[in-house]
């Protein structure tokens, strides 16, 4: 079986399903969505031991609720998961990197970009692409039936969308990612 | 039309352009990154992109990973693929007084270039430029365009 793992930063609480083990952890998703498995390694910060649970929830029907926390734990990860992937690798964009003279990430933007990701929801940013901008800033692009991006910079954001025959924009205005992550589920919520 | 003091004609409603792409991390799985259509801030130049090149498919001929001469400035960069999309489609964005015009601009190397020009209220926009419109442009033409990726054996993608 293929094992995807990923780690998160800031770890997730799990005290529900593994009580008193819940200060540090990191998952792996294993196997394919329909088959969901999970390895959890917990790491006790107070006693620096690792402990490893091995789930295989999909495989539980005597408890349902614990197979639809544990799919949601998988799309978390996937999706959050993936986007740090991402975001650590456009970091290191170095100036040029587009062949017509874009300039190098910012700093500043990672960091910001980083901080909305945490905040954000994996629902909402499902719905999205991060994209390095030209100026070294960074972009999260709508799929599907919307068009635009959420501009993330080095000390402000702004947005543009059109969904359907709708368009929403706001000039760039100073970056707070608590309020980033608000729009992106508002905006999220329109498509 | 008039672009910066000269006259250069529109390219044709039906012919299609293709925008080069030379950084992997441009595509996300069959979707492309708005930032492959927007204007560089800064060329080598010093100055601010004042548009965008592209080059007329038809005059081009077949575009292969061998067509297109390409010395790699940035370690990993490479002549990954390119984003084609019809002229038309191209001139019929408008949105916060914001346009785009394809224009003949043949050069010594590549008699098929072409260049995007944008127009943003009154003005031509440059490298740099954040407004709405110029946003919605660049996610529009990245999404209307057709994309053809080539594979690289040698070399990974990143990110």
């Amino acid at each position: 079986m293929g094992c995807l793992k990923y780690s998160l930063e800031p770890p997730v609480r799990i005290d529900p399903d593994i009580p008193g083990r819940s200060r540090s952890c990191s998952l792996a998703v294993t196997g394919p969505d329909a088959q969901i498995g999970f390895t959890i390694t917990l790491r006790d910060t107070d006693k620096s031991e690792n402990y490893e649970i091995c789930y295989l929830p999909a495989s539980d029907e005597k408890n349902p609720e614990k197979i639809i926390l544990y799919k949601e734990l998988a799309r978390y990860i996937r999706i959050k998961g993936t986007l740090r992937k991402r975001l650590a690798a456009l970091a290191g964009l170095r100036d040029d990197w587009d062949h017509y003279g874009a300039v190098a990430m910012e700093s500043a933007s990672v960091r910001n970009m980083r901080d909305l990701l945490d905040l954000a929801s994996a629902e909402s940013l499902e719905k999205w692409s991060l994209f390095a901008s030209t100026n070294g800033t960074l972009m999260l692009t709508a799929k599907g039936n919307a068009v635009g991006s959420i501009s993330i910079g080095n000390d402000a954001f702004s947005y543009a969308i059109m969904v359907g025959q709708e368009v929403l924009s706001h000039d760039p205005k100073p970056f707070n990612a608590k309020e980033a992550a608000g729009l992106l589920k508002e905006l999220s919520a329109r498509f | 039309m008039d672009f910066r003091g000269k006259d250069r004609p529109l390219v044709n409603n039906e012919e299609r352009v293709a925008r080069f792409v030379f950084e992997p991390s441009m595509f996300d799985d069959d979707i492309l990154a708005p930032s492959a259509f927007e204007l560089a801030p800064k060329l080598s130049s010093g100055k601010p992109e004042t548009y965008l090149s592209v080059s007329r498919m038809n005059l081009f001929g077949e575009i292969t990973p061998e067509s297109y001469r390409y010395k790699p400035r940035v370690e990993g960069d490479r002549f990954c693929g390119y984003a084609h999309i019809a002229t038309g489609t191209v001139h019929s964005f408008i949105q916060y007084d914001t346009r785009a015009f394809v224009l003949e601009w043949p050069t010594k190397d590549n008699p098929a270039h072409a260049g995007i020009a944008i127009l943003t209220d009154s003005d031509f926009a440059i490298g740099g430029c954040h407004t709405p419109g110029y946003i919605l442009l660049t996610a529009h033409l990245a999404r209307q365009s057709s994309l053809v990726r080539f594979p690289s054996p040698s070399l990974p993608d990143r990110p």
